[in-house]
C-alpha cells in the first residue's frame, strides 16, 4: 500500500459515517489543527536562495539528488477553484449551474479564499469538510446533465471513473465496487448517489 | 438511512480505494514508475489528426530538455501530465493530448506544457498563484483587492515579462483593460502600488511590505548578503535601530522588544533602505505627499501621524524623502525600486521557484529548500526561451516561459514520477 492509499481510506470512512448517514452535513468549525496556507506565511528562515549546494562532490556514479522534497505524508487538496472547474467539466455544466448551489455558497467551508474578508486558502481534508463536499457534490450527482451522462450504476461506473480521474480503472477497482454494489441493498437513487459522491471524493479526484 | 445501507457504503469505500492504490504511484521511491496508467476515454488516433498541440511538436528547440531520452516511458508522461494538468490548466488531460503522448512518449511532454500556457485557464492559475503569494484577493470597503491578480493574468494572457509584476505603470481592471491604479501616487509600479498590496502588508516603520517585497520577488530575507545590499550608515538611523549590542540599545521600549533590543542594526540596516520607499503610503494604501516620516510622539512605535508609518532616518529633513538605495543602487521612488529588483539576478531564480511553489502545492518554508542550481537552469532556460521566441521584443522570460521550463525539467520529473527506469 502506497503512503498515500492510507489517509484514503481513513478520510473515506469519514467521509461515509459523518455525510451519507446523517443525510446532511454538521456545521463545520475551522480547523484549529491544520497546516497553515501554503505560500502566505511570513519567511522567518534566515537564508538566500543561494547558500547550499548539496550536488556537490557526489560521486559520477550516484543518481542525481532530488532538487527539492514533496511531502507526501499529508494530503494536499487541489484548490477549490480547481476542484470547481473539475466538477464543471464532468458534469459539461457552466458554474452559476444550480447543481453547484451549495457548492458555491459553501466555497470558504471548502478551503477557497478571500484574503480582503480575512479567509486564507486552507488546502486539509478532514472528516467535516468531507462531509461539506459530500452535500456540495450530491446536487451535481443528481443533476440531469449527470444522470443523462452516467445514469445507472454499475454499468456507467467505468465511464464516470474514467471521466472522473482520467484514466480507465483496472479489473480490481471495479471488481470491488461490483461486489459491494451486489451486497447492498439500495434503491436506485440511493445507490446512484453513494457511488456518485464517493467517486467525486476520491483522492483521485480532489487531491493533488 | 437503514443499517444495511450505511454497512453497505463503509464497505465499500475502501474496496475503492484499494483499487486506486494500483493506480497510484509512489513516486517517494525515488524509483522508476510503472504506472500501469491507460489513455483516457478515446483511442489514440493517428498523429497526424491530432488537435492543434501536435502542431507545437515541432517547435522544440535544441535546448530543451529531450524527455524521451532519457528514458521516460508514454506512462511516465501520461502519469506526469495527469499530476500537474489541474494546478496548471484545472483540467484532465484532453484525448488530443493523451493521444499524443501515445504517439511521441515523453517528447511530447514540452509540446503540450507549452500549448497549455496559452490557455486561458493558464491566466487564472497566474492570477491565483499571484493572489495566494500575496495574500491579496477580493474587495472591501472599496477597495478592489483584486488587482495585483488581474496584473498577474493579464501579463500571462499577453506574454508579458513576469517582471512587469514590479515595473507595469498601469493596473489592469477583471476584464484586462489597463486602468490607473488606486494609490494616488503620481507613478505606478506593479503591485506595489496597488492598495491590495499595501494594506495586505502594512505594519510599522513598513517592515513587512518591505520585507514581503523582497522575499516575494527575491526570496532574500534579512539579513541579507552587505555586498548585495549594503546597510545604511548607523549614525542616520533612529537611536533604536543603530544598536548592536543590548548595552547599546538606548532605547527602553526597544531593549524589552524583539531580540532583547541588540543586533538592530544588521537588519534594519537594511531594512531602513526599504522600508523608505513606503513612507508616503498611509495603512490604507493611499500616497501622501505630505508624510512626514516622523514618529507620532502620542503612537505606538513605527507609526507616524495620518495613519502613516514613521520612516527609520533621524533626519527630519530625510525621513520623508521616498529616495533610497536598493541592491546597491540609488532609486527615486517604487518605480525605479521595482525595475532595480526585476532587473536583479536574484529576481528569475526566484520567481522559478514562486512557480514550482505554486504547482506542486508546497509551502514557502518547502520552497526555500529547492535547490539554487536547478532555479539557476531554469532562469536560463527561461531567458533562451524568451529570446527564442520573441527575438526582437524579448523583454523577460513570461509566466509561460517560467512555468515551461520549470515544469519539462528532468530533475523536476525526477521528483514528481522518480527516475526513469532504463537509467539506474
Amino acid at each position: 500500500m502506497s503512503p498515500r492509499s492510507i489517509p484514503s481510506r481513513a478520510c473515506a470512512l469519514a467521509l461515509t459515517t459523518c455525510a451519507l448517514a446523517c443525510g446532511a452535513p454538521p456545521p463545520v468549525l475551522e480547523d484549529s489543527d491544520t497546516d497553515a496556507p501554503a505560500s502566505t506565511g511570513a519567511p522567518d528562515e534566515p537564508t538566500t536562495a543561494a547558500n547550499t549546494d548539496a550536488s556537490t562532490g557526489a560521486p559520477e556514479a550516484e543518481p542525481p539528488r532530488d532538487p527539492f522534497d514533496l511531502d507526501r505524508s499529508k494530503v494536499k487538496l487541489l484548490p477549490f477553484r480547481v476542484r470547481f472547474l473539475r466538477l464543471q467539466q464532468l458534469s459539461g455544466l457552466p458554474a452559476d449551474d444550480p447543481a453547484f448551489a451549495v457548492l458555491r455558497a459553501r466555497r470558504y467551508e471548502l478551503g477557497d479564499y478571500d484574503y480582503a474578508s480575512g479567509v486564507n486558502p486552507d488546502l486539509t481534508w478532514n472528516a467535516s469538510r468531507i462531509s461539506v463536499w459530500i452535500a456540495a457534490v450530491l446536487p451535481v450527482c443528481r443533476a440531469p446533465a449527470m444522470l443523462a451522462r452516467f445514469p445507472v450504476f454499475p454499468d456507467d461506473l467505468p465511464a464516470l471513473l474514467t471521466a472522473a480521474y482520467g484514466t480507465t480503472p483496472d479489473a480490481d477497482l471495479l471488481a470491488d465496487y461490483e461486489l459491494l454494489l451486489g451486497d447492498a441493498n439500495l434503491d436506485e437513487p440511493t445507490r446512484h448517489d453513494s457511488i456518485c459522491a464517493v467517486a467525486l471524493s476520491a483522492l483521485e479526484f480532489v487531491a493533488q | 438511512m437503514t443499517p444495511t445501507r450505511l454497512l453497505a457504503l463503509i464497505a465499500l469505500v475502501p474496496a475503492c480505494y484499494a483499487g486506486s492504490v494500483a493506480e497510484t504511484p509512489d513516486a517517494s521511491t525515488g524509483d522508476a514508475t510503472t504506472s500501469q496508467s491507460s489513455s483516457t476515454s478515446t483511442g489514440p488516433d493517428d498523429p497526424a489528426t491530432t488537435g492543434s498541440t501536435t502542431a507545437t511538436t515541432g517547435s522544440a528547440s535544441d535546448d530543451e530538455p529531450d524527455l524521451g531520452a532519457l528514458g521516460y516511458t508514454a506512462d511516465d508522461a501520461r502519469e506526469y501530465l495527469a499530476s500537474i494538468a489541474p494546478m496548471v490548466v484545472g483540467r484532465l488531460l484532453s484525448p488530443d493530448e493523451d493521444n499524443l503522448i501515445h504517439h511521441f512518449g515523453a517528447d511530447a511532454i514540452v509540446p503540450i506544457v507549452e500549448a497549455w500556457v496559452s490557455e486561458p485557464a493558464f491566466a487564472d492559475t497566474a492570477r491565483a498563484m499571484l493572489q495566494v503569494k500575496l495574500a491579496a484577493s477580493g474587495s472591501k470597503d472599496g477597495v478592489d483587492f483584486e488587482l495585483p491578480g488581474n496584473l498577474a493574468a493579464h501579463l500571462a494572457r499577453n506574454d508579458r515579462p513576469y517582471g512587469e509584476l514590479l515595473t507595469a505603470p498601469y493596473c489592469v481592471d477583471p476584464v484586462g483593460a489597463e486602468i490607473p491604479c488606486d494609490t494616488g501616487a503620481p507613478y505606478a509600479a506593479g503591485v506595489l502600488t496597488t492598495r491590495a498590496y499595501l494594506i495586505a502588508n502594512a505594519s510599522r516603520f513598513n517592515l513587512r511590505r518591505a520585507r514581503r517585497m523582497m522575499f516575494i520577488f527575491t526570496c532574500s530575507t534579512y539579513p541579507m548578503d552587505p555586498a548585495v545590499q549594503p546597510r545604511i550608515a548607523k549614525d542616520t538611523l533612529i537611536p533604536m535601530f543603530r544598536a548592536m549590542t543590548k548595552e547599546e540599545q538606548t532605547v527602553p521600549e526597544a531593549a524589552n522588544g524583539f531580540g532583547n533590543g541588540s543586533a538592530c542594526y544588521s537588519c534594519h540596516g537594511q531594512f531602513s533602505a526599504h522600508a523608505q520607499l513606503f513612507v508616503r503610503f498611509s495603512q490604507d494604501g493611499l500616497y501622501h505627499p505630505e508624510a512626514t516620516g516622523l514618529q507620532d510622539p502620542d503612537n505606538e512605535l513605527g507609526r507616524s501621524i495620518n495613519g502613516l508609518y514613521a520612516s527609520h532616518f533621524v533626519d527630519p529633513a530625510a525621513a520623508p524623502l521616498e529616495v533610497s538605495q536598493v541592491l546597491n543602487q540609488l532609486v527615486d521612488t517604487l518605480v525605479d525600486a521595482g525595475r532595480v529588483l526585476s532587473e536583479s539576478p536574484a529576481f528569475y531564480p526566484c520567481a522559478a521557484r514562486n512557480v514550482l511553489e505554486y504547482s506542486f502545492g508546497m509551502s514557502e518554508a518547502e520552497a526555500v529548500d529547492i535547490d539554487p542550481k536547478l532555479l539557476a537552469e531554469l532562469t536560463t532556460r527561461a531567458h533562451a526561451r524568451d529570446l527564442r521566441l520573441r527575438a526582437d521584443a524579448a523583454a523577460g522570460p513570461t509566466f509561460g516561459d517560467l512555468f515551461v521550463v520549470a515544469l519539462t525539467h528532468p530533475r523536476v520529473l525526477q521528483v514528481v514520477i522518480g527516475l526513469p527506469e532504463s537509467k539506474p
